[in-house]
């Protein structure tokens, strides 16, 4: 069973982790996040059917419980310094965390809208205002991101292929 | 693949490197069972404190009020029942005791068992209300004992008379005098702690030790008269009349009567056989009563003069067979109330325990009869005896709450399980750095 988990960790951490700073902004952040959830997933190691599944799950859930968090602190979550990723990153920063959360799933990691879904713990519906209302937002402070989205629609359905 | 998953990738290039800690399964495992271990622990702490709370208990309804008197029957406290410190529920009918059995008891060897009550005592006392069905827990002393006063207001208790209707403690009368001293042959002084009793009416009260007697009056507590006599190895019993003008003393092998300057009345071997016994043993009529009792025989009621020690006719009152002893309490006339302890296999035990029994003796009757019997295993009974001939109904018992109980049982229950699992922690340690070295 150890043995198992080891070789996940070492396969895994690292797409983890980039998910991690993704949904936090933040390279501290994100490297507890990441232990947060194996730690978790480690705990329940000899029950799990989808251990990949579960740490995803782990790390949105646990991102956005922690970014509500800061911000009834009133703090924000720090970008790096890069071009598009930085504009990215203070764009993230603006949205709302399941917003920021459903952008990673769909663009970051590829997922379909119904394992986005599945994910966050929300209906289709939802997932769908949900990264519309990001898009628009992100078109509205970094336009040059969206640059190939805008144009189809400003409805998720088009916006998103 | 668009501008915005491109920007994804590159400021996912940014991105930590997560190095997760060496033995992050093994500690993570242990924090789950810890949490499992501590969930567990709770829920059984608070399963315990609902089973506790939620127990079935009589309702508060409670019976007479309007007289005093001696109730029907008597039943087993609960074990969570209020004590007489804690609630005190008004003057007694009755006070008896299981012995060790008796709820509230302590262990005698493992008094950390019941660390939530106050002092040591491995014999407690039930006390029963005189105008309702109240059941209180007298606790003090090693064994608390059934004294109770002829009012039932109080009970003697480690040496001090209990207020049953405060929960406080009055002090007894000093004696006065030189501390008993044992002469070479005898027995050495060692706090032994004497008799200390009522008159009849329970307006006096004698305290006697191993050579010193002295007798107040009740419940104002001033002396009347000291005496000292020459050291007794054992004092047995001690009986006065209700003028408090003489004592008479159950000695190893005689019966003496003092006068109030401690000079010797009379005396009579004790086993001619005379035997005083129980407070109401000295008549207003100055007849001294005792015990006859042929060898293995019943028995029957005897008198000596109290003025001379010369028997004198008492009457043909019924036998009392199988007792180990008989205490005559009160009279109503001729009628004689006596608690008679009647001989028993002992339970744990082959030894006989005397189980006691309140009962009438009248003059012609073939036997005695029982006017109240106490629960089975009562080892100690007294009534309070100005009320024996009353009787008032039985209803349903009040045995108030004693939180303390609760509280200290709940964190004894809870601490079993901690105490283990500490224990397996710390053998599974040992085993561990056993293997390891």
């Amino acid at each position: 069973m150890r043995d198992g988990f080891e070789e996940f960790v070492r396969a895994r951490t690292g797409a983890f982790a980039r998910t991690a700073y993704l949904l936090t902004g933040d390279r501290r952040h994100a490297e507890e996040l990441v232990q947060t959830a194996l730690t978790a997933a480690a705990e329940r190691w000899t029950r799990l059917d989808d251990p990949e599944r579960y740490v995803r799950r782990v790390l949105y859930a646990r991102a956005i419980s922690r970014w509500r968090r800061l911000r009834r602190r009133a703090q924000s979550p720090v970008g790096p310094p890069a071009e598009r990723g930085a504009a990215l990153a203070r764009a993230l920063a603006g949205l709302r965390p399941r917003q920021r959360a459903a952008l990673v799933l769909r663009f970051h990691e590829d997922c379909s809208e119904s394992e986005a879904a599945e994910i966050l713990g929300v209906g289709l519906a939802a997932l769908r205002d949900l990264t519309g209302a990001a898009v628009r937002r992100l078109h509205e402070v970094a336009p040059d991101l969206t640059s190939d989205l805008t144009g189809e629609t400003e409805e998720h359905e088009g916006v998103l292929s | 693949m668009s501008v915005l998953r491109d920007a994804f990738r590159e400021l996912a290039e940014d991105a930590p490197e997560v190095r997760p800690p060496a033995g992050l399964y093994a500690a993570a495992r242990r924090r789950r069972r810890e949490r499992r271990a501590a969930a567990a622990l709770l829920a059984l702490a608070v399963l315990a404190v609902a089973v506790l709370i939620g127990w079935p208990r009589p309702g508060p309804e409670r019976f007479g009020g309007d007289s005093a008197g001696l109730p029907d029957h008597l039943v087993l406290p609960s074990w969570d029942t209020a004590t007489v410190h804690d609630s005190p529920a008004g003057p007694a009918a009755v006070a008896y005791s299981l012995g060790e059995r008796n709820v509230q008891s302590d262990d005698e060897d493992f008094r950390i068992f019941s660390w939530w009550r106050h002092g040591h005592t491995v014999s407690s006392t039930t006390v029963v209300g005189l105008h309702e069905d109240v059941y209180r827990i007298a606790r003090g002393g090693y064994t608390t004992g059934v004294d109770l006063s002829p009012d039932g207001r109080f009970l003697m208790v480690g040496g001090e008379a209990l207020d049953l209707s405060t929960g406080r403690t009055r002090a007894l009368p000093k004696l006065t005098g030189p501390r008993p001293q044992a002469g070479p042959s005898s027995t050495p002084y060692y706090g032994y702690g004497g008799v200390t009793t009522w008159s009849p009416e329970g307006t006096r009260v004698v305290v006697v030790d191993q050579s010193r007697v002295a007798v107040a009056g009740w419940p104002s507590g001033r002396i009347e008269w000291n005496a000292t006599f020459p050291y007794q190895n054992y004092i047995g019993d001690a009986v006065i009349p209700e003028d408090g003008s003489a004592v008479a003393l159950t000695l190893d092998d005689e019966i003496v009567v003092l006068n109030r300057d401690g000079t010797r009345r009379w005396s009579r071997s004790k086993h001619e056989p005379w035997l005083v016994s129980g407070r109401a043993a000295w008549r207003p009529d100055g007849r001294l009563v005792g015990l006859t009792r042929e060898v293995n025989g019943p028995y029957r009621l005897a008198a000596l003069d109290g003025a001379t020690g010369a028997p004198v006719d008492i009457g043909a009152y019924p036998p009392v067979s199988a007792a180990m002893g008989m205490e005559v309490v009160a009279w109503r006339g001729d009628v004689a109330y006596a608690i008679v302890r009647h001989a028993v296999p002992g339970i744990y035990t082959q030894d006989e325990i005397p189980f006691p029994e309140l009962v009438r003796l009248v003059p012609g009757a073939a036997a005695p009869e029982v006017v109240l019997k106490p629960p089975a295993g009562t080892e100690q009974l007294a009534v309070a005896t100005v009320f024996v001939d009353a009787r008032r109904a039985t209803g349903a018992p009040e045995f108030g709450v004693n939180f303390y109980e609760y509280l200290g049982r709940g964190l004894n229950w809870a601490c079993c399980p901690v105490v283990l699992i500490g224990f397996l922690v710390m053998v599974r340690k040992t085993v561990r750095w056993s293997t390891q070295v």
